[in-house]
């Protein structure tokens, strides 16, 4: 039987997952930095396009997404502790979190269209709809690993192998987190000034 | 575990926090520079506060704590530059 404490008390995740999460960093990074030269090209019409943007979805958006990684913090320590069942609610939570979340989402998009601010209407809102569909894909795939570890939790008892296949589900969670941190800000605070 | 429960909700109430004050200044302070640097600089310990106690980089390789803490400060400084001295058409 292996060491499961040997095996936990290692680093959190797995190195693929770390590399795989900075190079998708730097993906946004190279994204935003094409944001801002289009700002710097349009300065007129991003302040203006910015401004049609409504900040409650965004702001609904931000809280859904931290308080969806509190549930996911929570189940990796669920998940250390041996908690199957608080593992599977954690993870259930998260789950909701993030339907809410692409609700919302289609939701703003939906009234987006509606009003003729399509991808094609300007650069601001192909790149409105290109940065945060970016994000909404990642928010699936999230939730699709997510999928993968409730199932396998239900299916065998939690070990050592788990709870980092776990971490690292949780690791690129909170990085979809983390990049939504700066999306707020970017497209709904900057259109208030 | 229960003390690490409580240490991960205080820090989620603390995010929830920043993010209200935030979208506060943004609503009710009009000086550009307010809201950019309070934007953006909250967004820096926000995403600080998320690479520590939620993605744990302190317990992860050195060079992961480092490359992920450097990407955020980076991050929020170029939009923080980039927004702050953008013309203004």
């Amino acid at each position: 039987m292996p060491d499961q404490s040997a095996e936990l008390q290692d680093h959190p995740g797995n190195d693929g997952v770390w590399t795989f999460v900075f190079i998708d960093m730097i993906v946004f990074s190279l994204i935003f930095m094409v944001f801002l030269s289009e700002k710097w090209r349009l300065p007129a019409l991003f302040l203006a396009d910015a401004r049609l943007l409504d900040f409650r979805f965004g702001l609904a958006n931000t809280l859904i997404l931290l308080t969806s990684s509190l549930f996911m913090a929570q189940g990796v320590l669920a998940a250390r502790a041996g908690e199957a069942v608080r593992v599977q609610n954690q993870l259930r939570l998260c789950l909701v979190c993030g339907a809410a979340f692409c609700l919302s989402k289609f939701t703003e998009y939906s009234a987006k269209l509606t009003d003729g601010f399509s991808p094609a209407k300007d650069p601001f809102f192909s790149l409105y709809y290109f940065i945060t569909g970016a994000h909404l894909l990642h928010v699936l795939a999230g939730m699709i690993f997510i999928l993968h570890c409730q199932a396998v939790v239900r299916a065998k008892p939690v070990d050592g192998n788990y709870v980092r296949k776990l971490e690292s589900t949780g690791l690129f969670w909170h990085f979809v987190d983390l990049v939504w941190l700066f999306i707020f800000p970017l497209f709904y605070l900057v259109g208030a000034v | 575990m229960h003390t690490e429960l409580f240490k991960t909700r205080r820090v989620w109430a603390i995010l929830v926090l920043l993010t209200l004050i935030s979208v506060v200044i943004a609503e009710r302070l009009h000086q550009p520079w307010i809201v950019l640097v309070s934007a953006f600089g909250l967004a820096a310990v926000k995403g600080n506060l998320i690479a520590i106690h939620f993605m744990e980089t302190r317990q992860a390789r050195t060079i992961w704590n480092a490359l992920y803490r450097t990407w955020i400060v980076a991050i929020a400084s170029l939009l923080l530059l980039g927004n702050l001295f953008a013309p203004h058409g």
